[in-house]
């Protein structure tokens, strides 16, 4: 792949951009209820065992077919008129032409899983069923919650995106030591973190001198794979359902 | 460009410097760190704080000099509306600084141990099959390694991991639309973890059932209604009246280590109320089975009621205590029953040692050599009044023994009375098979918000019975009935409460009030004691909540 190529596929991430515009704002919407309403039977790259490759069925049609199936459904399947509002069906309509622009269509699943399992290292934090490591997000059912181009961007850059749930603390107490973790809980006098080495721990405010926020332990698989192990990686983890 | 996958925790320095001390949590329970529990108060690793299930705690700060001083240190409330409907019969574990517990329905929850501060939360969202006699209730976990164990009332035992809130494995242990629930704690002995399902009043054949603690695959079941060819299937007279045989099990069991004894009580037989249509003692139904861990083999049994028609379910927490009992030094069972009857059984052989009355009881009139009763009354079509009531002199909730003061501290329901009468019942899939219900002076579950019965329609009371004599040494009487467990402590202290939602502190020698606070909920769950940084708490759960007291620092 040419430098320019991979530039282009690490920005395309909308998330990824400084400034939202107009079209940032109805991605969001729509990709809120695409989340909501479609995803559970369509996957969040618009493919699914059962329901086919949407998003390339949706791209092939005109802008007004497409929204008018968002709205009406289609007969005797499944998927029933939506409710939605012209303006909400645009959205999602324009998040799934997004999805269909965004999807990672190469790589090799079993190669991908000889790398997550191996020398990717990828178990060392995550878990995938009862394997792996405890402080990072679970990627047992990840395929079915997150679209291949977030994955592919979570591999490269993964501080852009991180869900509040994951977040990350450095924790300096008054007596000096220190405990990294992720972040489960805090009020106004404690802070509750899942320590890296695997341990619960809760501290009282009152016995901190500082807490920080920090990157995302997760280093860029940018110089670490291939464009080729990348797509096979991302291809693995969007079969774990 | 010529890109390389490098192996990312073995070069990385970042990486090197993110993992120092990256490995399994050094607080793993270990099969040894359950045997001596007892070494470890400041821990309660499983539901009945040991396996010989005293609810009895060593820890000391906590006296009769100063338990008037006790002082609330945190609540933690049930989340979910429908959860915080239901009676929160849980008794949490805590393990080094960590609290486990359930809210109802099946909401597992990790709370720090000092501030009731959340770390996770794992929802089970039970199935609508789900079939239940007597609330979506649970009672707590079981621990083992770094996994929890939880029953749900769809009849799944989930597998989840203590420091995530991870779901690691789950099993289908019954049916849910035959009445298959699971609402006790499990137990796990050595690398197994031991179940059986609630649903006596659906008729379900109940069994005992042990799963690989790893992997959830089954190792044995033990029918406590037994099949043909099974021994004790021949005390199921009728036309296969042993498929619904009832025999459930919905409270943890105890464990010997040294006889490598494994004890359950069974629940009452089905239909209910009325056993024209089982003909026999119907065994194993009411009674204490003595199994081998290993493999589920009988060893030996006791039925405290046969053939029984009044729903005097033996599912009681069955109480291994070694003592001097009657000038020989004795393993001994210590069992307050539903039926009105305080026993004690030795517990290598099942030997019938003593059974006498805390309660007055009428449907019986004595034991033969073999700890038989003679009955005298049960129920008939014209209705017979019957002491004690349906729900019983206790129930599954927590007595307690304290070596210390060698009593054993019974949650009673005093002078109740029921009128049974005898109605035809046929089974049908999925629906109470039970007859009709008999008349009972209180609710048998919930609370009314006020209280105006007549002293002799009966009263709650925590009784201390001396186990050589089965005599009542003191008694705590209150207005009304109680659901709760007893802890006693090794300083003199038993704590309990009732439906009146006051949880109590008691001189275990003598049941003076020393303490009270009122929680404003019904305490329908087990009190139990632990220490962090020092200091002893004493947890119960009461109404929606879970209350944590101290003594001030």
């Amino acid at each position: 792949m040419t430098l320019p190529a991979l530039a282009a596929l690490v920005f395309a991430g909308f998330p990824a951009q400084e400034r939202l515009t107009a079209r940032d704002l109805d991605l969001a919407e729509g990709g809120a209820l695409y989340e909501a309403r479609c995803m559970g039977c369509h996957g969040p790259d618009g493919v699914d065992g059962d329901t086919g490759d949407m998003a390339a069925r949706g791209v092939a049609l005109s802008e007004d077919d497409l929204v008018r199936v968002i709205i009406n459904g289609v007969p005797d399947t499944s998927m029933t008129p939506s409710g939605l509002t012209a303006f909400e069906a645009g959205t999602v309509a324009a998040y799934v032409r997004f999805v269909a622009s965004d999807r990672v269509t190469s790589g090799d699943a079993a190669r991908g899983r000889a790398l997550v399992f191996g020398d990717g290292g990828c178990l060392d934090c995550h878990a995938i069923g009862a394997r792996g490591g405890l402080i990072a997000p679970e990627l047992t059912a990840i395929g079915s919650r997150r679209r291949s181009g977030q994955l592919r961007d979570s591999l490269l850059e993964p501080n852009a995106v991180v869900r509040t749930e994951n977040r990350f603390v450095d924790v300096r107490l008054s007596n000096g030591t220190g405990v990294r973790g992720r972040l489960l809980n805090q009020d106004s006098f404690s802070v509750q973190l899942l320590s890296m080495d695997g341990r619960l721990t809760s501290f009282s405010r009152s016995a901190i001198r500082e807490l920080e926020f920090i990157d995302s332990p997760m280093p860029s698989y940018r110089e670490r794979f291939t464009p080729e192990q990348l797509n096979d990686v991302v291809r693995f983890l969007t079969t774990l359902r | 460009m010529n890109r390389r996958v490098v192996a990312f925790a073995r070069r990385a320095a970042v990486v090197a410097l993110v993992f120092a001390g990256a490995g399994v949590a050094r607080a793993q329970v270990t099969p040894e760190r359950l045997l001596e529990a007892a070494g470890e108060p400041e821990n309660w690793f499983m539901y009945s704080g040991g396996y010989d299930s005293l609810r009895h705690t060593t820890l000391s700060e906590i006296t009769p000099e100063n338990v008037a001083g006790l002082q609330l240190e945190w609540v933690y409330q049930v989340r979910s509306r429908a959860g915080a409907a239901e009676k929160f019969e849980a008794t949490p574990l805590v393990v080094d600084g960590v609290m486990y517990t359930v809210t109802p329905p099946n909401d597992v929850v990790a709370l720090d141990a000092l501030t009731g501060r959340v770390f996770w939360i794992y929802s089970h969202t039970p199935s609508q099959d789900a079939r239940v006699c007597c609330g979506r209730v649970n009672r707590g976990l079981a621990i083992h390694g770094n996994t929890l164990f939880m029953g749900t009332i769809d009849a799944r035992l989930l597998a989840i991991d203590a420091r995530t809130g991870r779901l690691l494995w789950d099993v289908q242990v019954g049916d849910p639309r035959l009445g298959y629930a699971l609402t006790l704690a499990p137990l796990v002995v050595k690398d197994r973890v031991v179940v059986g399902p609630a649903g006596g009043e659906y008729g379900i054949r109940g069994f005992i059932v042990a799963y690989d603690v790893e992997t959830g695959d089954e190792a044995w079941r033990f029918h406590t209604v037994p099949g043909p060819g099974e021994p004790g299937n021949e005390t199921w007279g009728g036309d296969e009246s042993w498929r619904t045989g009832g025999g459930s099990i919905w409270v943890t069991g105890s464990y010997d280590p040294e006889l490598d004894l494994m004890y359950w009580g069974v629940g009452n037989p089905g239909p209910d109320w009325n056993g024209d249509s089982r003909p026999g003692d119907n065994l194993y139904t009411d009674s204490v089975v003595a199994l081998d861990p290993d493999d589920g083999e009988l060893r030996w049994h006791y039925q405290f009621t046969p053939h029984d028609e009044m729903d005097y379910d033996a599912v009681q927490i069955p109480v291994l205590a070694d003592m001097n009992w009657r000038g020989e030094d004795r393993r001994v069972m210590l069992w307050a029953n539903r039926n009105g009857l305080f026993y004690v059984l030795d517990r290598e052989t099942g030997e019938f040692l003593h059974g006498s009355p805390f309660v007055e009881v009428n449907w019986m009139d004595g034991f033969d050599e073999n700890g038989r009763p003679n009955q005298v009354l049960a129920p008939t079509e014209g209705g017979t009044l019957i002491m004690p009531n349906n729900q019983g002199a206790t129930n599954w909730y927590s007595p307690s023994y304290s070596p210390e003061t060698g009593l054993f501290y019974i949650p009673s329901w005093v002078d109740t009375f029921s009128v049974y009468t005898k109605r035809p019942v046929e089974y049908v899939e999925g629906q109470q098979f039970v007859g009709a219900f008999p008349t009972m002076a209180m609710p048998a579950l919930g609370t009314r918000p006020t209280n105006v019965r007549l002293p002799e329609e009966g009263y709650g009371a925590i009784q201390a019975v001396d186990p050589q004599t089965g005599d009542i040494e003191w008694m705590f009487p209150m207005t009304d009935v109680t659901d709760s467990g007893v802890l006693s402590t090794a300083t003199h202290l038993v704590f309990a409460g009732g439906r009146e939602g006051y949880f109590y502190g008691l001189d275990a020698r003598d049941g003076t009030m020393l303490w009270r606070q009122s929680l404003g909920g019904q305490i329908a769950a087990g009190p139990m004691s632990y220490e962090v940084n020092g200091r002893q708490y004493v947890a119960i759960a009461a109404g929606a909540g879970l209350f944590v007291f101290a003594l001030p620092e």
